[in-house]
Parts: C-alpha cells; structure tokens; sequence
C-alpha cells in the first residue's frame, strides 16, 4: 500500500513537472528569446539569485554585461532596492514589477510599479508614463506620472509631464515643467499576479558610444 | 585682477534682501480672491520653490510649474521671446491665477510686453496675477527664491548663486505702463526692499500698445 502511494506520489509530481515545462514553453514561445531569460526567485522558498551582471548572448557576434540586477536578500536590506537597472541599459517597452525598482539607465515606454517604490536615479533617463505606489525622482522624467501615495522630487530632478499623487514634496531648485494635481482619491489597484519586463534590449559599452539592438520581446521576471 | 562692480554686486550679500522676511499682503489678497473660484487652476512661473508649490496645491486643483528663465540654455542672458511664447502651452482661459515670482525684472520691456499679452489670454477674464520683485534701482541684481513658511504668508528671500541673468528696473509707473492688458488691485512696497503688485485680467482683454 506504502509502495502505491510512493508511485502515486512521485505519477504526480511528474506530471506537475511537465505541466510546468510546457507552461514555460507556452510562454517563451511568444517568441523566441535571444537575450536568456533573466529571472528572479520567490526569496522566501527559493535560493536567492548571485547579485553580480550576468553575462547575456545577443544576436550576433557581440555580447555586452547587461546591467540588471536583481539584490540578494542582503542587499535588499542594505539598499532598500530590489532590481537596480544600470546606467548604461536602455529598456525600450513596459516595466511591470512587483518589486522597488531603482533605474539609473533609460526607460521608453510605460512603467507599472504597484505597489512598490520607483526610484530614478540621477543618472535616469526616463521617457514612459509612470505608475506607481511612490515614487523618487532625481534624474530626467518626460511624461505623466502618477503615484498613489507620495512622490518626491530632487533637486537634481528634470521633470516634463503631468503629475498625479496623493502628496508631493518637491525640493528647491528642481528642475520643472510639469502640470501638478493633488488627488486624494488615487487607490492603488490590485497587485498584478505576475511581474514581467517586456522590453527591447539596447545595450551600450561604458562610454555610451556602441548601441546594439537585439529583438528580444520579453524578460519573464518571476 | 580686481573684481568689476558687477561681479561685486553678486558676490557682496545685498544688504536690503539678506535675511528679510515679510508677510505679504498681496498675497493674502490673492488667496482670497482665488479660493472663491471653483477648481482653480494656477501657473507658478517664478524659481522652483518646495514651500511654494506644497502651499498652493492645498489651494489649487491643479498646479502649472514652469521657472521659464531655468529653462534657458544661458543662465546670464534673458530668454528669447520666441522661447518664452513657443513654451507657454496651457490651454487659453483656462488659468485662474499666474504668479511671477522674480521674473520681469531680469526681462526687457519689449520681451515682458509680449509675453504678458500672451499670459493674458491664458488667463480666464478675472483672472489674477501676482508679481513680486526687487525694488533696487541699480546694479546687475542677484536670483531671489521667495519661500512662504507658513499659513500667515510669510515671504522670505533666499539667494540663488547659479544665476547671474540681467537686471532691468522698472518704475512704478514704467510697471503700470507695460502691465495695460491687466487690471491693478492693489501694489505694496515693502520697507525689505520687495514690491509686489497684483492685476486682474478685465472682461475684455486690452491691446498692449
């Protein structure tokens, strides 16, 4: 009897294990990914991800350091930040994460943060529509911004667009041409139940100067 | 190399302004007068000031900020009219109030003219604008922020160091002049060395001659 449960038990984690197998290729099927998948771990029953650039394969004969990093736990503590992206990434498409975010590299798009804190670091170049629980900024911003509990502008912020939030600080001398709405009502929707970056990768060298394009359509952060 | 009298006047503390502080009475006037609109919309076009903007989002739906002199490449020359006009992209009649915090002063006649007849399309007819500025008659002026520290209107001056724009004073009169699309309230010099006027957009809007 002990046996059949064995076998019962190991018939079903077999097929729990191809469910999810082809629940991963459904989803990578979207289309093929040239840059490998960058995902991060549940950090409470997984172990948690190496902190340090991974090295990503591009289309082509070149292949660049990707600078996004997802913390371990230790430095989520040290940095109050979960996913840094670097300086000399630029994200083209939609950021949806379920976690803070800090951005010191280019954004075009829409950036969904639920939740969580967006930080644009000085050296952030952001051109995207932002959404999120609050928000730093103390690098460049062109577009609406909404921010469901506070948001708090630097002085070293460069800001175009229309701003939403439930409360603003803003310090002297920031840069602005931004239209200003106070809006007490602002709830923050429900959590989405699963944190994705659908992005094009460019990527660039130290200086900036070498851009390459891959056609990578989506990063599945878990 | 001695210093010129200009850079003199940035570098020596400005006797008049340096920690003056005074509650404005114009100011009072214009909350009054904008908390009996509904939904107020305002375009703050002075220097970018936290205090500023927290005090007069408790009182309008919606805040314009835009410190157009920041936005000029040079920071020791005026900006282009064309710059200014091209920037002003706020809907026609749909402001209720404009402050110009420290700004005409450092615009010459014929710039501040034109724009001022644009401003006073974008605002709604009966419409407000404060205007607070220096009253030193001489000398290249140092960049003023004007910080409201609490409920009672306190103004208080601050130096900006990182503007060295040119410096154009203008009479009271020579004010009145270039303000004619606009409507005078009421104007208050203040023994600190400010002076601050607030107009009104009439019904109908005058030509600027």
């Amino acid at each position: 009897m002990a046996t059949n449960n064995g076998l019962l038990l190991g018939v079903r984690k077999e097929i729990a294990r191809l469910w999810n197998v082809k629940g991963n290729n459904m989803q990578s099927s979207v289309k093929p990914l040239n840059i490998t998948n960058v995902r991060t771990t549940d950090t409470k029953n997984k172990k948690p991800p190496q902190a340090e650039s991974r090295q990503e394969k591009t289309t082509g004969a070149m292949t660049e350091n990707i600078k996004i990093r997802f913390a371990t736990d230790m430095e989520k503590n040290q940095r109050g930040v979960a996913t840094f992206i670097g300086e000399h990434i630029t994200i083209e498409g939609s950021i949806h994460a379920g976690e803070d975010i800090e951005i010191e590299g280019a954004v075009k798009g829409n950036i969904t943060c639920q939740s969580h804190q967006l930080t644009v670091g000085k050296k952030g170049r952001i051109e995207a529509d932002i959404q999120a629980s609050s928000i730093v900024i103390s690098g460049k911003v062109s577009g609406n911004i909404v921010a469901f509990n506070t948001i708090r502008i630097n002085k070293t912020a460069d800001i175009s667009g229309q701003i939403k939030a439930k409360s603003v600080s803003v310090e002297d001398g920031a840069f602005l041409k931004a239209s200003i709405e106070l809006d007490k009502g602002l709830k923050e929707k429900p959590q989405m139940p699963q944190h994705r970056v659908e992005a094009i990768l460019f990527t660039s060298d130290a200086h900036g100067q070498k851009t390459l394009k891959s056609d990578t359509s989506s990063i599945s952060l878990q | 190399m001695q210093p010129s009298i200009l850079e003199n006047s940035i570098n020596v503390p400005c006797s008049p302004f340096e920690d003056a502080a005074h509650e404005s009475r114009m100011l009072k006037q214009y909350v009054k007068l904008l908390v009996r609109c509904d939904n107020p919309e305002i375009l703050d076009m002075g220097p970018v000031c936290g205090n500023n903007i927290s005090f007069f989002l408790d009182y309008a739906a919606k805040l314009h900020v835009y410190d157009v002199l920041a936005h000029t490449n040079d920071n020791s020359r005026q900006p282009s009219l064309t710059f200014l006009i091209k920037n002003l992209t706020y809907k026609k009649n749909s402001l209720d109030g404009i402050h110009l915090w420290d700004m005409h002063d450092h615009l010459d006649n014929k710039t501040f003219g034109s724009m001022l007849s644009e401003l006073s399309l974008l605002l709604k007819p009966h419409g407000l604008l404060v205007m607070i500025s220096s009253n030193v008659v001489s000398g290249q002026q140092p960049f003023f922020q004007y910080l409201k520290t609490d409920k009672d209107l306190t103004v208080m001056l601050q130096k900006d160091r990182s503007r060295r724009l040119p410096y154009f004073y203008r009479t009271n009169r020579d004010i009145e002049k270039v303000m004619k699309p606009f409507e005078r309230i009421g104007s208050y010099i203040c023994t600190n060395g400010v002076r601050e006027f607030l107009f009104r957009r009439p019904k109908e809007t005058k030509t600027p001659s």
